[in-house]
């Protein structure tokens, strides 16, 4: 067998933030997650069912959040989904309906009610509402590997001066991982492909053997590595880091020339349920009482700034097709450049947030296909996980990486600014009080355990990297101070009640109740 | 009718506010006590503290808050820290209610600031350092410039000249003298030297707030103060700061309160604004950049006050960063160190220093008027980040972040990497957010398919020696006047910042906005 010209690492980290809300009939934030699974996790299961069908051999590499692992077994949210899911076929068939004469719009009306279906079809009958399975079944197959990253998206190089709580976010990730899935992961998604120097070490601890780093993590890497970001390093303790391939991401990412932006490819912006009257969505947004997103959106982005033209189905998956292409040889065309420099084929490390494919970037699953059915067809570039990289070739590179981040600016200035940094003052006050307490009591009474772990969980809450990201950007900047305000006045609560010996039952069932996540979740790993 | 929100202050803010009132009270006292004791002592000589009532400033400055389309930013008015602090707002629940004043779709629409076609402006002017201090808010005529405001370089100079308050009179901390106290750790010799912290070329917007410092003083004021009363206060210091030692003018205890630090309000309504303990933390921003805060209790400030031995109106906090990189103990004292003048009020800073790739440890602490310094607390130490990717330097690439440019880089090696800004819209959308940065095409032609790329050549003269800055790149002009260099374009606007250093001192800037469109027929 000849060996591949280069090698491509595709990573997609799925991620939302824990959004359950038993205390309302329904929430929008919930909706997040809705959307996620209609868009993103539904249809990526489905592609991978039907590239294994026809028998065509993949490799990708899923980083899948413990938060959203959480919500996607939550029996509550899943039961609303289904709600979700009912309400969005109701007004599509509506819409087709409205539609029927309309030439154009005809047909997207009909694809989203077609698409709605298939949704209910794949959550309810093929994979039973149970999407982790499907998604372990995969990886049983070897289709796909599973990784994970910190317990709540906390980002990491930002919570890590108590260092207690960076390996608390840790480790209960990756207990609650084996838990759901029966196996430790071997690599570690940095949330935000966060790193500062000894994170590498903490992950080492706890066994796993890779992680990845934004491009300049490596390429500031002491020493140079000689191959930038086309061959992992050795961080330390035998833990392995790769590096994202920048013109992998900026292909997607470039505000001006990423494929997204092209003006064939579906706006998500303008949805029906803003244009629509409110009496005629009156039953779609009943349990909301207001406008929102419907997932109707019927134009495509068209671009320079005049009127939308209304979205040409045929031509939107065209340009995905033709963009896969594109970004396979653009690769191809990397590795050329590299050619008899290096020792081994170059390999492209490509991570990419998953719900980018299909919910923002409604074409991307097509894209995603596109690309793995031609890597599998021309074979000049063959798709790999880092652990199959590793067993092929040694590394033999060792420095020790950059602090650095895939948010703007390459470090922490996206989660750590004017607009979020009081966040960290009460934060690390916290982990040290979660510190100090797990020291005092290595042995707690149940009432009082069940208090100080609930403790940990809101604190852990509270470390989400969504918050600051949110307040950064502006968007729905309200409920992510109120996030955080939540989880921390909840945390000193408990911790207050279960040093006075006077734990309220009602208060801590409410919030067992509400944040009903990790279960494994131990205030003593907060401990010295 | 005029009422106390002593029922929303912390037992630490409470036992402040009673020593201030010379109110008999201990430490040991609940805060039910306290609100009694204080009350009752209020009550007795009829304090209805009309200074207290009298700060609606921060609040009450329609002007300043009018001005929506200059400062583009609701941040700078609405920010709770400033309204809700309790000394200065006596009617908590009529003015200290963030929503009462944010009216955030008055000033917080994008559209107000934006030039639709350059977004790397209207980022820019988003930027919290350039339009968050309050003294450039207090300054109507300084912001009131659309068009200056509209450019963040010109925001950018308005900082430079917006806070020469915030200058420490060399003469007065400069002088050194023999240091008797045990605990005042630092001698005025052992300051910074001047060249470390005036190099412009590592970081020209740090270099313009340090080459006015007194050596070891930085001219910064704490960047993340929350507009309002603390740029009062900070007034009120400077003047007091020119008072010589055997002036017999002395402050009473309860204007005492004006010298202190720590957080008076940290941006949230449902948590403490302290905690009661001493300390004060560090955190790594960026290349260069570093977020501290801190607390200092009454107790400990007047511990450190005592052992400097110096009236409250001869010393001023300081936050003081050392360079520790190449030491494990820098709390004796080492050579290299930068001071950071904090206002009361105050509880965090930004700073920025020359030098990444360091280590620093900072300190909280008391400087005296003869340079003198008393540490309250020290910090972890951080290591700034030096971000030298092939070749480009931190500030650059934070550059090529901001301006949307490509440029190429490290032209030598073997891969040809080159970077360019990237922050897509979809992740400003939502929650994702890896929308880092990346490199160009690699521009090759396979399987009949067409790859264009262009590339922008400029060229132009000035005085030898001088450094031409072109977005994230440094150029040096030839002996002969001249430089070249060459810029990768990308779809769309390319906006490229010129800036030219003067080898003998000056600075002139331009911008070059470029637009490229390649139309793909079929």
């Amino acid at each position: 067998m000849m060996a591949p010209k280069a090698y491509l690492l595709l990573l997609l980290h799925a991620h939302l933030p824990f959004v359950r809300r038993p205390d309302l009939k329904a929430a929008l934030e919930e909706d997040w997650l809705f959307e996620a699974i209609t868009e993103t996790y539904l249809p990526l299961l489905d592609m991978f069912d039907r590239l294994q069908a026809d028998r065509i051999p993949f490799q990708v590499t899923l980083s899948i959040s413990p938060t959203l692992c959480e919500m996607l077994r939550d029996p509550l949210l899943m039961t609303r989904y289904k709600g979700h899911l009912e309400r969005s076929i109701a007004l599509a068939r509506q819409e087709a309906q409205r539609l029927a004469h309309d030439q154009e719009l005809a047909k997207v009306a009909g694809m989203y009610l077609e698409w709605f279906e298939k949704a209910e079809d794949l959550f309810t009958r093929r994979y039973r509402g149970d999407l982790l399975s499907a998604f372990s079944r995969l990886w049983e197959s070897g289709s796909i590997t599973l990784i994970t990253t910190s317990a709540t998206h906390a980002y990491l190089p930002l919570i890590m001066m108590n260092r207690r709580a960076a390996e608390a976010q840790i480790k209960v990730a990756l207990r609650y991982f084996e838990g759901v899935f029966g196996k430790p992961p071997e690599g570690f998604w940095l949330p935000e492909c966060g790193y500062e120097t000894g994170l590498e070490q903490m992950l080492a601890e706890e066994g796993i053997r890779y992680f990845f780093l934004d491009a300049h993590g490596l390429l500031a890497a002491s020493p140079k590595p000689p191959f930038g970001t086309m061959a992992p390093i050795s961080a330390s303790s035998g833990i392995t880091a790769f590096g994202r391939d920048l013109e992998s991401s900026r292909r997607i990412w470039n505000p001006q020339s990423g494929y997204p932006g092209h003006p064939d490819y579906r706006d998500f912006y303008r949805d029906q349920g803003y244009e629509l009257d409110m009496d005629y969505l009156r039953e779609y947004l009943e349990p909301y009482g207001h406008r929102k997103m419907t997932g109707l959106k019927y134009h495509r982005i068209t671009g320079g700034g005049g009127e939308k033209d209304i979205y040409d189905i045929q031509a939107g998956r065209a340009m995905a097709v033709d963009h896969a292409a594109d970004f396979y040889h653009s690769r191809l065309a990397q590795a050329q450049a590299a050619e008899g420099q290096m020792d081994r084929p170059p390999l492209f490390v490509a991570p990419f947030d998953a719900e980018l494919f299909g919910h923002w970037w409604h074409e991307g699953m097509v894209f995603l296909e596109e690309l793995i059915r031609k890597a599998a067809e021309l074979k000049a570039m063959e798709m790999v996980t880092a652990e199959e990289y590793l067993t092929r070739h040694p590394v033999i590179s060792h420095a020790k990486p950059a602090p650095s981040s895939w948010g703007l600016g390459g470090h922490s200035e996206m989660w750590l600014d004017d607009s979020n940094d009081w966040i960290y003052r009460h934060l690390h006050k916290a982990a040290d009080r979660m510190a100090t307490i797990a020291g005092m009591y290595p042995t707690a009474a149940p009432l009082t355990k069940r208090a100080l772990d609930q403790a940990a969980r809101e604190l852990m809450l509270a470390q989400s990297s969504d918050w600051p990201f949110m307040m950064k950007t502006g968007a729905m900047k309200g409920y992510a101070i109120r996030r955080v305000e939540d989880g921390l006045a909840n945390f000193h609560k408990l911790l207050s009640q279960a040093v006075a010996g006077a734990v309220d039952s009602p208060f801590l069932e409410g919030l067992e109740n509400a944040h009903n996540l990790f279960p494994n979740a131990d205030f003593t790993l907060f401990g010295g | 009718m005029v009422t106390n929100n002593y029922s929303k202050m912390n037992k630490a803010d409470l036992l402040k506010k009673a020593r201030g009132r010379k109110v008999n009270v201990s430490s040991g006292m609940s805060r039910e006590e306290l609100i009694k004791a204080i009350e009752s002592a209020e009550k007795k000589t009829g304090v209805a503290k009309p200074k207290a009532v009298a700060k609606p400033k921060a609040v009450a400055k329609p002007k300043v808050v009018a001005k929506p389309k200059a400062v583009a930013k609701p941040k700078a008015v609405a920010k709770p820290k400033a309204v809700a602090k309790p000394k200065a707002v006596a009617k908590p629940k009529a003015v200290a209610k963030p929503k009462a004043v944010a009216k955030p779709k008055a000033v917080a629409k994008p559209k107000a600031v934006a030039k639709p076609k350059a977004v790397a402006k209207q980022k820019a002017v988003a930027k919290p350092k350039a339009v968050a201090k309050p003294k450039a808010v207090a300054k109507p005529k300084a912001v009131a410039k659309p068009k200056a405001v509209a450019k963040p370089k010109a925001v950018a100079k308005q900082k430079a000249v917006a806070k020469p308050k915030a200058v420490a009179k060399p003469k007065a901390v400069a002088k050194p003298k023999a240091v008797d106290k045990p605990k005042v750790v630092d001698k005025p010799k052992v300051v910074d030297k001047p060249k470390a912290v005036a190099k412009p070329k590592a970081t020209p917007s740090i270099s313009k707030k340090l080459a006015v410092q007194a050596p070891g003083i930085s001219a910064s004021r704490a960047e993340a103060h929350r507009a309002g009363p603390v740029s009062k206060k900070a007034s009120a210091i400077s003047k007091k700061w020119e008072i010589k030692p055997d002036a017999k003018k002395f402050f009473s205890q309860d204007e005492r309160e004006d010298y202190e630090v720590g957080p008076s309000h940290t941006g949230s309504d449902e948590l403490p604004s302290r905690y009661g303990e001493t300390g004060i933390s560090a955190m790594s921003k960026g290349p260069g950049s570093m977020y501290i805060y801190w607390e200092v209790t009454p107790e400990r400030a007047d511990e450190a006050q005592k052992t400097i031995g110096k009236h409250w109106s001869l010393v001023r906090w300081v936050v003081r960063i050392y360079d520790a990189t190449d030491s494990e103990d820098t709390q004796v004292g080492k050579p290299l160190f930068y001071d950071f003048i904090v206002e009361s009020g105050a509880g965090s800073i930004y700073a920025d220093l020359p030098k990444a790739e360091r280590t620093y440890m900072s300190a909280i602490g008391l400087l005296d008027n003869e340079g003198r310094f008393c540490p309250a607390a020290f910090s972890n130490k951080v290591t700034l980040p030096g971000a030298q990717v092939g070749g480009i330097t931190a500030e650059g690439l934070s550059k090529l972040m901001d301006h949307t440019a490509t440029m190429a880089v490290a032209p030598g090696s073997p891969f040809g990497w080159s970077l360019e800004s990237q922050e897509s819209s979809l992740a400003n959308a939502g929650l994702l957010s890896g929308a880092g940065f990346s490199t160009t095409s690699g521009a090759s032609v396979s399987e009949g398919r067409l790859w264009l790329n262009t590339e922008l050549t400029l060229y132009g003269g000035a005085t030898p020696g001088a450094t031409i800055i072109l977005g994230a790149r440094e150029i040096k002009v030839g002996p002969e006047g001249f430089f070249t260099a060459k810029i990768l374009l990308h779809d769309g606007l390319t906006e490229i910042p010129v800036r030219v250093m003067l080898k003998e001192g000056g600075d002139m800037e331009t911008d070059i906005t470029i637009s490229r469109e390649i139309r793909v027929v079929r």
